[in-house]
């Protein structure tokens, strides 16, 4: 009865189901990369009044984070992004300020951890040297929202509190990548070793058209974000909002590494 | 015969799809041949040596593409304002459809902004507050100061939409010019110019105002919140960029 229910049923509620799982013949845009299927997520603040979920389109990610060793053969096949060749406009004077020399990490760097001290301007060239661009909020929330069994476990308490745990250990330098177990999706270390840049870093705005606004140092941080969030108890979420908000794209940290994502075809 | 329950389940999950947004439309990754290089040369290259490159590769489990044609490393530069704005490359188009880049207005200050056309309340008064600004800034410096506003919707604001808008604010082109960029140089602008943003299901954006100056280097000289600009201070300096010292 449901066979010939279904297609009338679609018809009559206008259903247009996108397609959101694996194709039959995955070819991923580098080696490396895995499928994140479509699907819906509720981001830390609502999209728009009365709309709680986002959903987003399927997605190439990286498994892992890209490595310093990722980095030496970047650098050296571009040579503007050797320490030492960046404007400042681009990269703060942080910019791999760890490695021995411009093209030598040196002993004390692990070539499998995560490269970090690269700005969004530096990882930005890296994923579109590989032909991909870094991760949307989004497509990085959605992914990170998964736990080894669910799609999004952000309402289970000991994922989140696992989270929250690595969250407030002090941070060292980076582990090496791929230790962690992978999620429902395949993919690494997206918690629990670096904070990672997304495309649009700069997106969080807490009201429409900032007007009445009497400081602009407040408008990403205070007040009105906090009661249009929809879960306060998702503080991960909270803490990468707040620490997305303080970047600027030149900006590089000791615990800021990055990967990079692709649309689906 | 499927039991009622589960037909029941079925037209509510399918009716709960109703309400979903609409997913958005992948966006293709940008021919990189076709792509501006960030990255300036500062500084003589050091070459990675070939043991070290050689043994990163051999250790390298997904060994990059290799890039595609097209893409130049930039020549060693002399340049010093490693800070400017103008480092950034970045394709533009004005209201009549002229190609231009950041430096449009390069050597002379210039306040810019992003704005977008259809914003409904605070682009206008944005635009009539730069306009304050420049009223503001004594003659004969008012003349040297330029303006550039940044669309920052790629698809609408075409040169006649943003011709539209000089039209409708009275905005004198000798001074004045608004550009348009693809969705990526819009991106990067705005991380140079520090400004956050966000297009919304609606085709609003949300977005912070700011005024920035930039001298004729095109080094960030002065911001001002643009919805509620220090315009005499603001003016003030764009006063002494425009005049040379004695």
């Amino acid at each position: 009865m449901l066979a010939w229910l279904l297609p009338i049923l679609m018809l009559m509620v206008g259903v247009t189901a996108p397609r959101a799982t694996r194709p039959a013949d995955p070819r991923p845009p580098q080696v490396g990369m895995v499928w994140i299927d479509g699907g819906s997520y509720s981001p830390f603040y609502p999209p728009a009044p009365g709309v709680s979920k986002v959903f987003v389109s399927p997605f190439w990610l990286d498994a892992l984070p890209v490595t310093e060793r990722d980095w030496l053969v970047f650098v050296g096949s571009h040579p503007q992004w050797q320490r030492g060749r960046v404007a400042n406009l681009f990269a703060d004077q942080g910019y791999l300020r760890h490695w021995r020399g411009p093209v030598d990490p040196g002993p004390g760097v692990k070539l499998l951890a995560p490269v970090t001290r690269v700005s969004w301007f530096a990882a930005q060239a890296y994923c579109r040297s590989r032909g991909l661009r870094l991760p949307t909020e989004h497509q990085w929330e959605r992914a990170a929202r998964a736990s080894a069994t669910q799609e999004d476990a952000s309402n289970d308490a000991g994922f989140r509190q696992q989270i929250i745990d690595w969250y407030g250990r002090p941070a060292g330098d980076p582990s090496v990548v791929g230790r962690a177990p992978a999620n429902l999706w395949g993919v690494k270390d997206l918690h629990g070793l670096v904070w990672e840049w997304v495309l649009d870093f700069n997106s969080t705005l807490i009201s429409s058209d900032n007007r009445g606004t009497n400081d602009k140092d407040k408008l990403p941080f205070c007040g009105a974000g906090a009661q249009q969030a929809k879960d306060k108890g998702d503080y991960p979420s909270f803490m990468r909002v707040a620490f997305r908000t303080s970047l600027r794209a030149h900006y590089t940290a000791r615990t800021l590494g990055f990967r990079c994502a692709a649309a689906a075809p | 015969m499927y039991p009622r329950t589960q037909i029941l389940v079925t037209l509510v999950a399918l009716l709960g799809c109703q309400g979903r947004p609409a997913p958005t439309v992948p966006t293709p990754v940008a021919p990189l041949a076709a792509e501006p290089q960030v990255g300036q040369a500062l500084a003589p290259a050091v070459p990675v040596s070939p043991s070290a490159a050689a043994a990163a590769a051999m250790a390298e489990p997904a060994s990059p593409a290799a890039e595609p044609a097209g893409h130049a490393v930039l020549p060693a530069a002399t340049a010093t304002v490693t800070d400017s704005l103008y480092l950034l490359p970045a394709k533009l188009q004005d209201q009549d459809g002229k190609s231009l880049g950041l430096d449009g207005w390069k050597g002379q200050p210039t306040l810019v902004a992003m704005f977008y056309a259809n914003c409904p309340q605070a682009c206008p008064l944005l635009i009539q507050n730069v306009k304050a600004v420049l009223a503001a800034v004594p003659e004969p410096a008012r003349a040297q100061v330029r303006v550039l506003l940044v669309s920052m919707e790629p698809t609408e604001d075409t040169p006649e939409v943003l011709r539209g808008v000089m039209t409708k604010h009275g905005l004198d082109a000798a001074q004045w010019r608004l550009v348009r960029a693809d969705e990526d140089t819009v991106r990067d602008i705005a991380a140079v110019l520090g400004i956050a943003y966000k297009k919304l299901d609606d085709g609003s954006y949300n977005h912070s105002s700011l005024i920035t100056l930039l001298d004729g280097q095109g080094k960030v000289a002065a911001r001002e919140d643009g919805l509620r600009p220090a315009k005499d201070a603001l003016a003030g300096v764009a006063a002494k960029l425009a005049i040379p010292a004695p």
